[in-house]
């Protein structure tokens, strides 16, 4: 399957996970390749 | 989720999932434990990282489409029983790949609600991966 590659540097911000936890996406990033998954809604 | 079935797969990628909500901590945590999901789930209730990552809203033009009320009919048929949605509905949703070195290898932003990419498109995701891979073996073979 061909898939469209880029290169765009992503961007990073602070974020807070649903346990409470605050976190920085880029130290999320720069353990492993990560896919972010952006839900319409929780539902 | 069909996402969470393939977990073990993703986990085999070397792949780490994580989930954005427009949810607040406890709204999230339900959503959860109704689909029995266990990635990792960031509140964004004010959409900042929605807006960062270009994800753009919906019109009801599209919410009342044939295409979208047929595919949400598929998903009733597939056992999919949706709760009341809660947040903004016309919040467009999209996925995006980020290398180690923090940049988006592969991005969809969803055209309408529904326009999801496959299963398949994500799982395909690893030849992406094993390129980076091997970039960074190479490199650290030099050095």
């Amino acid at each position: 399957m061909a898939l469209t590659e880029t290169y765009q540097a992503a961007m990073d911000a602070e974020v807070t996970f649903s346990d409470g936890t605050d976190y920085r996406l880029r130290n999320l990033w720069e353990k492993g390749p990560l896919l972010l998954v952006f839900l319409r809604h929780f539902g | 989720m069909q996402l969470h079935r393939s977990k073990t797969q993703f986990e085999e990628m070397g792949l780490q999932v994580v989930l954005v909500g427009l949810g607040t901590p406890d709204r999230a945590e339900a959503f959860r434990k109704q689909f029995f999901l266990s990635f990792p789930i960031i509140c964004d209730p004010e959409k900042k990282l929605y807006q960062t990552y270009g994800l753009g809203r919906s019109s009801v033009t599209r919410l009342a489409s044939p295409a979208f009320l047929l595919k949400g009919l598929k998903a009733l048929s597939r056992g999919y029983t949706p709760s009341m949605p809660r947040g903004d509905v016309m919040q467009l949703p999209g996925v995006f790949l980020i290398d180690t070195a923090g940049n988006i290898r592969y991005a969809h932003y969803s055209k309408d609600p529904s326009d999801n990419p496959t299963i398949e498109t994500l799982l395909a995701l690893k030849d992406i991966i094993r390129k980076e891979k091997k970039v960074w073996s190479s490199i650290n073979d030099q050095t």
